[in-house]
């Protein structure tokens, strides 16, 4: 029902709107969050008021999307929707939306449109009773074998199309009519079919780099079937969606679609007491807090075993406790009902004193910036004071009723990822071993000294089609180490490594391997060549390895003709590290300005630096 | 009808529809009107449906495509 805040809402939409001010509006918009999502006519005035706006520049702080839909029933009236879903993940999308029923036309390219489109994302919706017909009701081998072959055939098109990221929506539960008995015993009945044919879907695209499934499945089994589609809609105007489904869907959607352009936050700091176990393990002592298998503990636990999950996707864990910090380790290592030990937090601050300052402690150790890091206590004054003093910082109150816990878990986004790296897997035990490398580096006599005992390897490759994801993943989350902060989804990086030269660098030492840990573009054109894009990850400072794939990359140039390299340093409020980046690795400033500074070097008389002698060197891809 | 109805019922339309269109249609309100179509009729009856907590029949639904015929209707189930 719509109140007065929301005439309010709407109205300072349209003030907003007739005055051109879109950063306020999407503001507005992003801020109206959930409530306004799920408002039917608030939803459609402010997209309304966004098409037609015919807004040029970008706003700042959001992202413009182009979302393309292939469907086969009436996904119209769900747009607006959508349109406020992905407004609240920082997101504007613009739409294009296929005719009905002919997505397969659209991917072999036999109908013209979707190409032009040249959407980023890509969602297909297809309505399951729409997609077999009667057969959603009569099932049979014959059922079986044209929906699996129909839906094979997509899953083909789908996996060699350049759609941007393509969200596919699996399939819904069976329409109301199914005779549960008869078909619970049939394993060619629709209802036996379609799960099959989920998991099947999961199966087909569970490695590709840019295919993702959105599980319809599990959001109407949530809502309840029943409710997710409303007969009379259904039947009237073939809308897939009720009007309560539409919001859960849109605001789905965008959920996916969020992590292909924003990384997610990289180090999620908890509190201890009444976050990681109940009660207050400084007076209930380790026998009394609540942590186990048996209510209420069993909700801490079912904690713990989310952030042990995140971890093992690549977040670094972090403590930030008002405690004794010996207790606190003790009670970790030693609780039979602690999943998580003192050695799976990377950093932690464990004292009596504030827990803002400890944030910034925490954050200065792990080479973090504060954007990229969500906090999690269960005290509102200690979420309060670090909100105030740090605003970059994501804080999420915890839970002060423990049944909400599994709850405040599945509205946990912050962290979402949609393909997990070699890299993600390994990061905890990095963040682990730099400590044991800084002891080596305080007992080293120089830098050099220092390098050369950590028996640093490095694996330089050209076009690396397994790296696609990694790459993407390395421009959205790099910011210090970034000449151009350049930021690209997983399929523009394979658009690039068509169209240009995409080289990577992975390292390992006698303590880890890093995996992939820097990359660089290189746009080359006859005897030009120009650095699209260079960077590194944080964890691989201080090692110099950055020179030596520098020079391995232009060595490389070399060898494909090009002869002299082209470079820009462009100045963000995070990269001033790499300013003078270009001038060691004896690039000819050639000019500069208050926001970039513009480098030339001549490559034909290039000679192997020094640096290269310090590394073992393994190249693919590259010209011999 | 009543007049608070009225009101929220022309700021759904206004919302869903946009402020010529409902002007338009708030002119000649027994007539259809060219812009209020199919779509934007699905997405006119979710909205009234929301705000005032009421269900449209299907055969409700497909026969109310002026303003003066939904008026009519909401008031017949609002039991004004």
């Amino acid at each position: 029902m719509t109140d007065g805040a929301d005439l309010t809402g709407s109205q300072q939409l349209e003030v907003l709107s007739s005055r051109g001010d879109w950063p306020e509006f999407f503001r507005a918009v992003r801020a109206g969050g959930e409530r306004l999502t799920s408002d039917v006519a608030a939803v459609h005035s402010a997209y309304r008021l966004a098409s037609a706006s015919g807004r040029a520049k970008p706003v700042p702080g959001f992202r413009d999307v182009r979302v393309a839909i292939l469907r086969n029933s009436t996904l119209e009236p769900w747009l607006p929707h959508v349109f406020a879903a992905f407004v609240t993940r920082g997101l504007i999308p613009t739409f294009w939306l296929g005719d009905y029923g002919v997505y397969e036309a659209y991917l072999t390219r036999e109908l013209p449109g979707l190409e032009r489109a040249a959407p980023e994302i890509t969602l297909v919706h297809l309505d399951p009773e729409e997609l077999v017909g009667d057969g959603a009701l009569l099932g049979g081998p014959a059922l079986q074998a044209g929906v699996t072959e129909r839906l094979g055939r997509l899953q083909d098109l789908l996996a060699d199309a350049h759609v941007g990221a393509t969200i596919l929506c699996n399939l819904t539960p069976p329409p109301d009519g199914v005779r549960d008995v008869p078909d619970s015993q049939s394993a060619s009945s629709w209802p036996n079919v379609r799960r099959v044919l989920n998991a099947t879907m999961v199966e087909r695209f569970e490695d590709h780099p840019s295919v993702h499934i959105l599980d319809l499945d599990t959001l109407a089994a949530r809502l309840g079937s029943r409710r997710s589609r409303d007969a009379r809609m259904y039947f009237t105007a073939h809308l897939p969606f009720s009007g309560e489904f539409m919001p859960i869907v849109a605001r789905a959607f965008a959920a996916t679609a969020a992590p292909i352009f924003q990384p997610p936050r990289k180090c999620l700091v908890v509190d201890g007491d009444n976050t990681l176990w109940g009660g207050v393990l400084g007076e209930d002592g380790p026998m009394g807090v609540k942590l186990g298998t048996e209510y209420p503990g069993s909700l801490y636990r079912r904690f713990q075993l989310f952030l042990e999950t995140l971890k093992d996707q690549g977040t670094l864990l972090a403590l930030n406790s008002k405690n004794d910090e010996a207790e606190v380790l003790t009670f970790l290592d030693s609780s039979p009902d602690s999943l998580l030990r003192s050695s799976d937090f990377a950093a932690h601050r464990i004292n009596w004193g504030d827990k803002a300052t400890n944030l910034r402690e925490i954050a200065a150790e792990l080479n973090i910036g504060l954007d990229a890091v969500v906090f999690v206590d269960d005290s509102a004054v200690e979420c309060a004071l670090v909100q105030s003093l740090m605003p970059e910082v994501r804080v999420r109150q915890f839970p002060a009723d423990v049944l909400e816990i599994p709850q405040f878990i599945e509205q946990f986004a912050e962290m979402d990822v949609l393909i997990v790296t070699d890299e993600d897997r390994n990061r905890a035990a990095s963040m682990r071993s730099n400590a044991e490398r800084e002891r080596l580096r305080t007992t080293a006599a120089d830098l050099d000294t220092f390098i050369r005992s950590l028996d640093i390897r490095l694996r330089v490759q050209c076009q690396p089609q397994t790296q696609v994801g990694r790459v993407a993943q390395l421009t959205q989350r790099t910011n210090q180490f970034n000449l151009t902060t350049h930021r690209y989804t997983d399929e523009e990086v394979r658009v690039l490594m068509r169209e240009a030269l995409v080289y990577t660098l992975a390292m390992a030492d006698r303590f880890s391997d890093y995996g992939t840990v820097g990359a660089t573009v290189v746009r080359a054109a006859g005897s030009d060549a120009e650095i699209d894009s260079l960077l590194l990850s944080c964890r691989a400072f201080g090692r110099e390895i950055e020179l030596a794939f520098v020079d391995r990359v232009l060595a490389d140039l070399v060898k494909r003709g090009v002869r002299t390299v082209w470079g820009t340093y462009v100045r963000t409020p995070k990269n001033a590290m790499v300013a003078e980046f270009y001038d060691r690795c004896g690039f000819d400033c050639v000019s500069s300005d208050a926001t970039s500074t513009r480098y030339r070097r001549d490559l034909v008389h290039l000679e192997p630096s020094a640096y290269v002698s310090r590394y073992t060197f393994e190249t693919e891809g590259l010209l011999p | 009808m009543n007049q608070d109805i009225d009101a929220r019922l022309e700021r759904v339309f206004l919302q869903v529809l946009g402020p010529t269109v409902t002007v338009e249609i708030g002119a000649r309100p027994d007539r259809p009107h060219a812009r209020w179509d199919s779509i934007a009729h699905i997405s006119l009856v979710m909205a009234i449906e929301q705000e005032f907590q009421v269900l449209f029949s299907p055969e409700e639904a497909g026969m109310t495509t002026t303003l003066q015929a939904l008026k009519d209707t909401l008031a017949h189930k609002l039991g004004i």
